[in-house]
Parts: C-alpha cells; sequence; structure tokens
C-alpha cells in the first residue's frame, strides 16, 4: 500500500497562489492611456487643422473665418500636444527596451571577459602558436 | 508566519481615503499564519476601513498591501477572496429570508458540493445541525454570527478578516465566538480582528493594535500596559 502525499500547509498554498496571480500594474495602464490620449490628440488636431483650411476659404464672412482660424490654430496645438505625448510614452518605452537590452549585451560581455583564461602562461608541452612541441624533454 | 517565514498579510504605510478625505494615514500591520491580532479603537477611527483595505475592497491611496510577502496593490478583491482571503463584514451579511442550509447554499460558488458544505458547518457548528430548516432572519445574534462564519470557512481561509464580531450579542455568546476564532487560528489561519470591545477579544489575541483616527499609536503584546492605556486612547486623552 502506498502512502499519500501529505497535504500541502495551507500558508504555502496560499503563498503559491498569489505568486501565480497576475496583477495589472496601474502605471503601465497609466502610460498606455496617455500614449493613446497622445495619438487621438495628434489625429484629431490634424484632421482640425486641414479643416479649418477650406471652411475659412468656403466664406467672405470674416466672424466665420475667424472662427475657422481658431479652429485650425486649435487643432494645430493639439496635434503638438499630442505628439509630445505620444513621442514622450512611445520614446520611453523604447528607450526602455533599448535600455535593458544595452545592459544585457554589457552583462554577457563582462561575463565571456571574466572567463576566458589567460594565454601568456601557457603549461609545458602545451602547443604554442598551433604548433605542437616535438621536444617532450623537461628543460 | 507564513510560508515564507513572513507575515501572511502586511499592511505597510497604508492610506486609504473617502471621496478625498483621507481616513487612513499609513497603517503599518502584520498578522502571521496561525496568530490572532486585535485591532481595536473607537468609533470612527478607520478600523473597518482598514479590513476593507485588507481584503482589496477599498482601493489604497498610499503604502502597500502584502500577502504572503508579494505586494497585492491593484488586485481585484475577487482575486484575493479566491487566493483565500475571506472578510465577514460587519452585521454578519446572512440572508434573512433564506434557511441555513439555503444559506450554506449559497457557498457552493467555491466548488464544494452541497453536502460538503453542509458537513463542514454543521460539524464546527452543531447549532446550526439542529437549526437547518430555519430562516436565518429568525436565528439568534450569535447563530446568525455563526452561521456568517461557517460561510466563510467553507472558502478555505488562509486569512480571515473579522469585523465586529461581537455587535448585539451577549457577552457569553461573545466569548463562545471568539473561542471558535481561537480553533480557527490554531489551523493556521491569520486573523485580523477588528473589535470596539476589547475585553473578550484581548483573551484570545497574540496581538494588538490601537487604531485611532487612522494611525497605529500602539501595538504589541496585550498586557496590562494595554489595558491602562486603552481608556485613554477611547477617550481621547492620550496623545
Amino acid at each position: 500500500m502506498t502512502s499519500s502525499p501529505a497535504p500541502e500547509p495551507r500558508a504555502e498554498r496560499f503563498v503559491r497562489e498569489l505568486a501565480e496571480l497576475k496583477i495589472p500594474d496601474p502605471a503601465v495602464a497609466r502610460a498606455a492611456l496617455w500614449l493613446r490620449l497622445g495619438g487621438v490628440l495628434m489625429a484629431v488636431g490634424l484632421v482640425l487643422g486641414a479643416v479649418a483650411f477650406p471652411l475659412a476659404h468656403g466664406t467672405d464672412n470674416s466672424l466665420a473665418q475667424g472662427d475657422a482660424l481658431a479652429v485650425g490654430l486649435g487643432g494645430i496645438a493639439a496635434a503638438v500636444v499630442g505628439a509630445a505625448l505620444f513621442l514622450r510614452y512611445s520614446l520611453t518605452g523604447f528607450l526602455r527596451f533599448w535600455l535593458a537590452r544595452q545592459s544585457y549585451d554589457l552583462e554577457l560581455l563582462g561575463e565571456r571577459l571574466t572567463t576566458t583564461p589567460p594565454t601568456t602562461s601557457l603549461p609545458e608541452g602545451d602547443p604554442r602558436n598551433g604548433v605542437p612541441r616535438t621536444d617532450p624533454a623537461p628543460r | 508566519m507564513g510560508a515564507t517565514g513572513g507575515p501572511l498579510l502586511e499592511l505597510s504605510g497604508v492610506r486609504a481615503a473617502y471621496d478625498g478625505i483621507t481616513v487612513l494615514h499609513g497603517v503599518d500591520l502584520e498578522v502571521g499564519a496561525g496568530q490572532v491580532v486585535a485591532l481595536l479603537g473607537p468609533n470612527g477611527a478607520g478600523k473597518t476601513t482598514t479590513l476593507k483595505a485588507a481584503a482589496g475592497v477599498h482601493p489604497i491611496s498610499g503604502g502597500r498591501l502584502l500577502l504572503g510577502g508579494r505586494d497585492v496593490c491593484g488586485a481585484r478583491a475577487g482575486e484575493l477572496a479566491r487566493a483565500g482571503v475571506c472578510l465577514i463584514p460587519e452585521g454578519r451579511g446572512v440572508f434573512p429570508n433564506l434557511s441555513v442550509r439555503d444559506n450554506l447554499w449559497m457557498m457552493t460558488f467555491t466548488g464544494r458540493t452541497r453536502e460538503e458544505v453542509e458537513d463542514a458547518a454543521y460539524a464546527r457548528f452543531p447549532v446550526l445541525g439542529d437549526r437547518r430548516a430555519q430562516a436565518a432572519g429568525t436565528l439568534s445574534g450569535g447563530e446568525q454570527q455563526m452561521l456568517a462564519l461557517a460561510r466563510g470557512l467553507t472558502t478555505d481561509p488562509a486569512v480571515l478578516l473579522l469585523d465586529e464580531l461581537s455587535m448585539g450579542l451577549a457577552p457569553l455568546v461573545v466569548a463562545d465566538l471568539y473561542e471558535r476564532v481561537a480553533d480557527i487560528a490554531r489551523e493556521g489561519v491569520a486573523v485580523l480582528v477588528v473589535e470596539q470591545f476589547a475585553a473578550a477579544v484581548l483573551k484570545i489575541a497574540d496581538r494588538a493594535a490601537v487604531l485611532v483616527r487612522g494611525r497605529i499609536p500602539w501595538q504589541g503584546h496585550p498586557d496590562g500596559s494595554l489595558h491602562a492605556e486603552l481608556s485613554s486612547y477611547y477617550l481621547g486623552s492620550a496623545p
């Protein structure tokens, strides 16, 4: 008869289940929101800027032309702000990745340099310059 | 202490607010596996908010909430409940028009069968077995509290959060209930009890903390010094 394994203590199971829990990072969600907002502002700003031109040209009324100019300027401002937001949050993501990659490469290089054996003091009897010694007598 | 050697529940500098009004100003508290920690304090001190924050029901605006050593800020209350955090709120939260049996039936969402839930509840609280067909609203206060505890325990909690267990109950009933809570803690469950009336819970508590105006000015082993200071905290003469 085989003995069944001892049940896992509740506290240990609790810690394990919590470790497996996927918790969304609120900072990441906020960054994604700003990035999306930047993209939307940029697109809306460009559209408003483009629409303002035919609006201003399509009328002789100076008041309506003033309104169209205001819409155009607002669009440009929105596009500038949106582009700044978009660049800031997309660049952050890219630079974070680049930095992580850079530090990984540096670590790899460091490991390689520290683990390479020294080549200056080869023991007696070892081949030098790829040519094996023919005289085995000790000196 | 937990499996990792640390506490199962840890609040570190926890701040919480309602509509921008801060009610917890950096609460630090730890509960290990098998421990009973009593959180005492006068009305409006933030005790219930602390429990809600610990259960993930109320969002925290600062500090860290650690369960089993892991920062779980941002986790949904349902996920924490599934992992093993059980909050028994003030006022028991039983369905008064349903029978004891049907109240227990509600807990089959945990995946256990109706028979398993009932057997576990009646084994721990035999009086519920005698009243199984009775409407929960017609039970005595102590029996309703037992039903609430039984329902909570069917979730197999690792952390049990109890809010004002003694509310509206006779002292003898309260003493009996706290004995049951001590039994639950001996099974390795971390128990945090919020209580306005200190005497009953301090008999079983391993540690106590006093919460006043959202801060913990005292915590430690409940001995004579706590009894001496408690009245001054309640009456507002302590700093």
